[in-house]
């Protein structure tokens, strides 16, 4: 497996997952976290590998923290890249998993 | 009846009062946990790469306001810290594990030799006895811990330009490899690069 292949943990699994359960819909990270239960010592260093992979995507909300009154979002997209190596990823677990039940 | 009504007023005054010392207490536990969040925050950003750290810090900070629940965002902050070391620059485990225990028995070996150093330098020129001095890294800035060997006027002390000759002024850096702003490797390169200029 490529170096700059995210390692598909059940957490990244579960971010990407939280990324994909709405297509288009940018999240931020911690909208990110509510959905996947993750702490923030796990979340971010998982964000930060998918996005150099090319997975995810960032971009920082609009507007200015002068007039919102408040540090700017980050929202994060899933890339159609990283959309394509999920499903491949969730269809051989399926693969796998159904491979099981039938040899039971 | 006048106790009574004694009774009632002062009932009436505790509440005011009590209302009010609540409102007191809970802003203050409000002003608090904002300073204990930004201090968390800019701790774990500076263990990031110089260049990552204003992102991160405006989008923790953007995290932990999203957040309710003061308790919740003190733990969302606690949590960058142990972020910080696993992003970007990626320092292995193994590695800081070292870092650790070789520092700690660095400190422990020299720590009767930085205990006169500290005699001695309150005793010959009071003023504090450690000082901070940048040091650059890989594009990064450590404000890393010294024995102070100058005056303030910036002059080098007569004690200080022993413990620059000698390499000990470095020695209290050991802290910053203890508390993860500096490497190991770092320390012995600071400790290096202070041999070449001075001998």
């Amino acid at each position: 497996m490529d170096a700059n292949q995210p390692r598909l943990s059940s957490q990244t699994l579960r971010v990407l997952g939280a990324l994909m359960s709405s297509p288009g819909v940018e999240l931020s990270g911690a909208q990110i976290g509510r959905t996947t239960k993750l702490a923030t010592g796990t979340l971010y260093p998982i964000l930060s590998r998918l996005e150099r992979a090319g997975w995810v995507e960032s971009r920082w909300e609009d507007g200015d923290p002068r007039i919102l009154g408040r540090p700017r979002r980050r929202f994060y997209l899933i890339t159609a890249l990283g959309a394509k190596n999920a499903t491949a990823a969730v269809n051989e677990l399926q693969a796998a998993f159904a491979g099981r039940l039938a040899w039971r | 009846m006048e106790v009574i009504i004694g009774v009632m007023i002062l009932a009436v005054v505790g509440i005011f009062f009590g209302a009010v010392l609540s409102r007191q207490l809970t802003d203050e536990f409000e002003a608090w946990t904002q300073w204990i969040i930004n201090h968390l925050v800019n701790r774990a950003v500076r263990r990031l790469a110089e260049e990552e750290r204003s992102r991160f810090e405006e989008e923790w900070l953007a995290h932990v306001n999203e957040i309710h629940g003061k308790i919740d965002k003190i733990i969302a902050a606690l949590g960058f810290l142990s972020n910080a070391r696993r992003l970007s620059t990626a320092i292995s485990v193994a590695k800081r594990f070292l870092d650790v225990g070789s520092s700690i028995f660095l400190l422990f070996l020299y720590a009767p030799m930085m205990l006169w150093t500290a005699i001695l330098i309150k005793m010959l020129d009071r003023g504090p006895i450690l000082t901070k001095r940048e040091e650059k890294w890989n594009g990064n800035t450590v404000s890393a811990f010294k024995f102070r060997t100058e005056d303030f006027t910036g002059r080098c002390t007569p004690m200080g330009r022993i413990l620059r000759n000698l390499g000990i002024d470095e020695i209290p850096s050991l802290i910053n490899v203890l508390r993860g702003d500096m490497t190991m490797s770092m320390f012995v390169v600071s400790m290096h690069r202070h041999g070449k200029s001075s001998g």
